[in-house]
């Protein structure tokens, strides 16, 4: 019990350290990674852009056959009728959008005053970044992340994880809803979804990408 | 707004200056404080008592960093009604707690040396003395009660180093603490 006692004494203790020492824990980044990383990197690089070849080039291929193809066949799908979804959009357009590319959290900036919209695709381990918003584009994006709805009972899983960094440290993600236990400090968060961003919400996403 | 923007708001008695400090930090407290008590109402009425806290010590306080010096207040607040209720119910803080038993040895009473700021030297001379990435690890451990998981991939490092860190730190801090007579 005395011990407890302690534990209590220090843990509160340790709110009264200096406070460069708190914000650099929260600022502080993983060095660069070793040449042997980098190595295996750009052979991980080298292998999807071979495979993104290959397709490009088998898709080009079938476009040719289908124009030569009769004209009486079903209508083409009117696709900028229909309202997709944020993780549909994101992938559909995936070679058109801005955006960076990072290999970890640690090149991410958290701190720098300045807001970023963060996602990564299921099938990468790393993260596609935004170019930084302004902050009007920041605040529209985060008031129109509040008008997602529940997710169905049956709702496929995301193609993408969608987060949103506000520039100070703070994380949060279009798919969860507003409250505190559903906030990042300086890292970027596992979760379930629990809405699916309004259509709002990614029509605006799709403009600052474009 | 720049931190020393809103600093000399609540230099000046504007009441903006919390307008301000909610804008800019008030979800990064609320997650704290939510962290600790794991409670939304709780956590909301910390992070509002630390606005009035923050009214209160400006003036005379001038932060440099004004999110820490938020974060110390929420954080403070938070451990005291975590204190207050546990009687009644367990929170978020008890695993941080646990941990940090292994850093104190059994004896006499504490309340001398915490008030008297030793202890909070000796803290501050044994992060110093560690490198940059250990004492991030141990600061969002025990200051922010983020998990070992948020740890890892904040830091991109394992889970099982983090562990294994934070596992030699405390024991380092607790062999700092008995060589100094404290706790």
């Amino acid at each position: 019990m005395m011990k407890r006692k302690k534990a209590l004494y220090l843990l509160r203790e340790i709110g009264n350290i200096d406070d460069r020492l708190v914000q650099e824990a929260l600022l502080y980044r993983a060095g660069r990674a070793s040449p042997r990383v980098l190595l295996v990197a750009a052979c991980i690089a080298m292998s999807l852009l071979l495979v993104l070849g290959t397709f490009a080039v088998s898709m080009m291929s079938r476009k040719g056959e289908d124009s030569d193809a009769p004209q009486g066949g079903a209508p083409m799908q009117d696709h900028t009728q229909r309202v997709e979804a944020l993780d549909e959009m994101l992938v559909s357009s995936r070679d058109s959008i801005a955006y960076t590319t990072v290999t970890s959290q640690s090149e991410l900036e958290f701190f720098d005053g300045k807001a970023y919209v963060v996602w990564q695709y299921a099938d990468s381990t790393g993260y596609c970044v935004s170019r930084a918003l302004t902050a009007a584009e920041a605040d529209a994006l985060i008031r129109s992340a509040e008008g997602g709805s529940d997710v169905g009972i049956n709702s496929p899983d995301p193609q993408c994880r969608v987060w949103i960094l506000l520039g100070d440290g703070t994380v949060i993600s279009p798919y969860l809803k507003s409250s505190a236990g559903n906030v990042g400090i300086g890292t970027l968060f596992d979760y379930d979804p629990e809405l699916i961003p309004s259509q709002s919400f990614t029509s605006r996403l799709s403009d600052i990408l474009s | 707004m720049e931190d020393k923007k809103i600093v000399d708001l609540y230099w000046l008695r504007n009441e903006a200056a919390i307008g301000e400090s909610e804008r800019k930090y008030g979800r990064m407290l609320r997650s704290l404080s939510f962290s600790l008590l794991s409670s939304h109402e709780d956590a909301e009425e910390c992070v509002n008592d630390t606005y009035l806290d923050a009214w209160n010590a400006m003036p005379t306080a001038r932060p440099d960093f004004l999110g820490a010096f938020l974060s110390k207040i929420t954080r403070r607040i938070s451990i005291d009604r975590f204190r207050a209720a546990h009687r009644e119910k367990r929170g978020g803080l008890d695993t941080v707690v646990e941990e940090l038993t292994d850093c104190v040895p059994s004896g006499d009473s504490v309340e001398k040396e915490y008030e008297n700021g030793r202890l909070a030297d000796a803290l501050n001379r044994f992060l110093y003395q560690q490198s940059s990435e250990k004492r991030a690890m141990f600061i969002r451990r025990y200051f922010y009660s983020q998990s070992i998981a948020e740890i890892a991939r904040a830091l991109t490092t394992k889970e099982s180093r983090v562990k294994v860190t934070l596992f030699r730190m405390r024991d380092a801090l607790k062999q700092e603490l008995e060589a100094q007579e404290l706790l």
